[in-house]
């Protein structure tokens, strides 16, 4: 039987060795009796071949686990006998502490139950602080790609060993802090080697970590010159973007820090060479696109086509935008194809992908407004910060502007348009009344997290009548999203006064109250005995999803149409391969034919949809023009 | 809850094998999901290879749903080896800018996990599994 010990050497700067058990024969205790616990082995970790003491004076403990045949600690621990080849060296204290004397070697034998261990201490305290900054190779772009120029950005907040380069016995541990520096008491003479792995200090509160499929860290083992102590990672490594995406996830967690998140999640990214799953965020474990589990999968397709986002920051921040929602907020998306300009997403994917287009902006804007910063920015400065670059080799894949108006990126069923109103919001009123929204009203929203959502949210907290909800009106009408009152309110019960041209040049009407009721607008228009006539809503955007009524002379509904027979909704995307919801101008529009059985005055009353079960791509807000034809 | 897409489809294929010193058919196909009025396609003969016909530069529009096939013949190296980068782009100044790219044939190694230049080595680190890559 052996004696098996668990020695845990929790001071850093400690290297410790221990040598064999002693031979049965060497047992000073022989065994007891049946009833108590047998010990039957000794293990120590970290294994090491030598402990060495720095410094004279300053207990050392060292944790002892004694085993029984099964493996299991016995509890409590067997009294210890400390003894101590040289106390000249070395000596042990009441407390079975080591403490060094003077500089030499001595063994000291830690024994129980009949079984020992051995461990060579050497006092050297011809040592001293080496410490040094670790950087890695970054890559600079702009909105054409990647810029020939790079630099050395601080590898901040990183875990490291200090390896014995001799005996890869491990000589201290630690996080690089946040100028990416490390330290250890060692010999200036000495012989390192540095390991730095893609895993944070989880004393921020939160842990990011790189990982490959499996779940495995990566690590960079480097020779250490305590005379030139700075280490770099560089691009021919192939492993600096594994610290950039390590770095642009740390920098998402310090910019929501900074937004008042005390408590931030854990991140784990999924990167490995050659990975051609794609770049996306998962909430949860799928065998076939999140192997993983929960977090961000980043795309490597080095060969055929050449897009790599390890060092797109954009597209790393725009996923860590789905992360932070996913755990700090609301998301509904069920997520699917998107391309910047689709008109007619399903308004959830739009706000959801809108989002993510729209974090990277307000974190390089939070990067370039401080100096010590701004030097992390991968972006060309003279460049808006609202570019958004995706590269494939050295040149952008895709490459387009936040901040545009045009129309190419209008309405709440547009990505880029919530992406523009949200770094319109956050430049006019700051980014905390942005979020706010997000933390505070989006958990407990009981209607898909959309545009619309947010904007309720918005009046909520930051209120309905003053500058924040009339600049924002502006902010969202600038990509034609309007969600006000139209030209013809009041008309929910009768028809306003004002005319409105039924031709098809009418302004457009809203389907919007500030108060939450439903809103309805009730139109009228002439009509001959005998004759027939189309009554359509037409031209919807922002999502609407009309309904509409028929009321003759007398006030009675004559005729109504939630949607058009015969529209389908849920079309094939032959683009994207995949059946979608099109929030386009016509697929949940109303339709009505009638023949007038009087003449007068008859009245068209166009809501949001009553059906209690709603379409949740569509909105309950939404605009459209209200025709009127005689057949 | 995946990036956002490129409009731009490229589908490139070499009509047989990729020979020393033979000429091999190129049949380059390309679409878009979004109507482009100005999208220019590009073949970069590198490393050897010799365009024989086809231009190597084409420009035009492309229609959603109407895909629009190119084909072309280059010589491979007598010593072998050459690429051919395939490139389709399109984005004038304050447009966005998209662009798809292929490489054929493929690159040596395409696909091996790990950093190019170096060799991983699985280890274990307190309870945890560790790639380590030693660099000089």
């Amino acid at each position: 039987m052996n004696l098996r010990f668990l020695l845990l050497l929790p001071i850093l700067g400690l290297s410790a060795c221990i040598d064999e058990t002693l031979p049965r024969g060497d047992d000073p205790n022989p065994p007891q009796s049946q009833e108590t616990p047998v010990a039957e082995g000794v293990s120590i970790a970290p294994e090491r071949e030598r402990l060495t003491l720095w410094r004279l004076d300053e207990p050392v403990g060292l944790a002892v686990t004694v085993y029984d045949g099964q493996g299991k600690a016995l509890e409590p621990t067997p009294e210890l006998t400390w003894l101590s080849s040289d106390e000249s060296v070395v000596r042990v204290d009441a407390l079975g502490r080591l403490v060094a004397v003077a500089e030499g070697e001595a063994v000291v034998t830690v024994s129980t139950k009949g079984v020992s261990r051995r461990i060579t201490v050497v006092v050297d305290t011809s040592v001293s602080e080496i410490g040094g900054v670790v950087s890695y190779q970054d890559r600079r772009y702009d909105e054409r790609g990647f810029l020939s120029l790079t630099a050395y950005n601080p590898l901040r907040y990183a875990a490291y060993d200090i390896l014995d380069a001799d005996d890869e016995s491990l000589v201290a541990s630690g996080y690089t802090d946040a100028q990416g520096r490390y330290r250890f008491t060692g010999s200036p003479g000495g012989r390192y080697r540095i390991r730095l792995l893609s895993r944070s200090d989880p004393a921020g509160g939160h842990e990011v970590e790189v990982t490959d499929l499996a779940g495995d860290l990566y690590a960079v083992s480097l020779g250490l010159d305590p005379a030139a102590p700075d280490i770099r990672i560089p691009l021919a490594s192939g492993l600096a973007g594994v610290f950039n995406i390590f770095d642009v996830m740390l920098t998402g967690m310090e910019f929501f820090a900074e937004l008042g998140e005390a408590s931030l999640p854990d991140l784990k990214v999924f990167w490995a060479r050659g990975n051609s799953l794609g770049t996306y965020y998962c909430t949860g474990f799928d065998a076939t696109n999140c192997p993983g589990g929960a977090g961000v999968y980043v795309y490597d397709e080095t060969g055929y086509g050449g897009d790599t986002d390890e060092f797109d920051d954009d597209v790393l921040w725009h996923e860590f935008g789905h992360f932070i929602v996913d755990r700090l907020s609301a998301d509904d998306s069920e997520g699917g194809c998107h391309l910047l300009e689709s008109p007619d997403l399903d308004l959830r994917l739009a706000w959801s992908e809108g989002w993510g287009d729209f974090l990277p902006t307000a974190i390089k804007r939070w990067l370039a407004a401080d100096a010590a910063r701004r030097a992390r920015l991968s972006q060309s400065t003279d460049k808006p910060l609202t570019l958004y670059v995706d590269t494939a080799g050295d040149q952008a894949r895709i490459s387009a502007d936040m901040n545009d108006a045009s129309s190419r990126y209008w309405y709440a069923s547009n990505e880029v348009a919530v992406a523009r109103i949200l770094w319109r919001l956050s430049d006019a009123f700051g980014m905390d009344k942005v979020w706010t929204v997000m933390t505070d009203y989006f958990p407990s929203l009981p209607t898909p997290t959309n545009l619309e959502g947010f904007w309720d949210g918005w009046l909520a907290l930051h209120g309905a009548g003053g500058e924040t909800a009339q600049r924002g009106r502006q902010i969202l009408a600038e990509q034609h999203v309007y969600y006000q009152p139209d030209g013809l309110e009041p008309n929910d019960d009768q028809p306003a006064s004002q005319a409105y041209a039924l031709d098809g040049t009418g302004g457009l009407l809203h389907l919007y109250r500030e108060d939450g009721v439903v809103d309805r607008d009730v139109i009228a228009f002439s009509v001959v005995a005998g004759r027939r006539y189309l009554v359509e809503t037409r031209d919807l955007i922002n999502g609407a999803d009309t309904f509409l009524r028929i009321r003759d002379a007398a006030g009675v509904t004559i005729a109504s149409n939630d949607d058009v027979d015969g529209r389908s909704y849920y079309r094939y995307d032959g683009t994207c391969g995949e059946i979608r919801a099109r929030n386009d101008a016509t697929s949940l529009a109303s339709r009505v034919e009638f023949t007038a059985t009087s003449s007068g005055t008859y009245q068209a009353v166009v809501s949001t949809t009553p059906d209690p079960d709603p379409y949740p791509e569509a909105g309950r807000y939404g605009s459209y023009r209200l025709v009127v034809e005689e057949q | 809850m995946a990036k956002p897409a490129s409009p731009l489809l490229l589908d490139v294929r070499l009509q047989g094998p990729w020979l020393a010193g033979e000429v091999v058919g190129v049949e380059v196909q390309v679409a878009s999901r979004l109507d482009l009025d100005d999208v220019e396609l590009r073949l970069v003969a590198e490393d050897g290879v010799q365009l024989l016909d086809g231009s190597a530069v084409w420009r035009g529009a492309l229609v959603v749903g109407e895909p629009r096939v190119s084909r072309f013949q280059a010589r491979v190296p007598v010593n072998g080896g050459g690429r051919l980068r395939v490139e389709l782009v399109t984005g004038h100044d304050g447009q966005p800018r998209y662009l798809a790219r292929r490489i054929v044939p493929l690159p040596e190694g395409r696909g091996k996990p790990g950093p190019e230049t170096v060799r991983g080595r699985w280890i274990e680190r307190q309870g945890r599994g560790v790639r380590e890559y030693r660099l000089p």
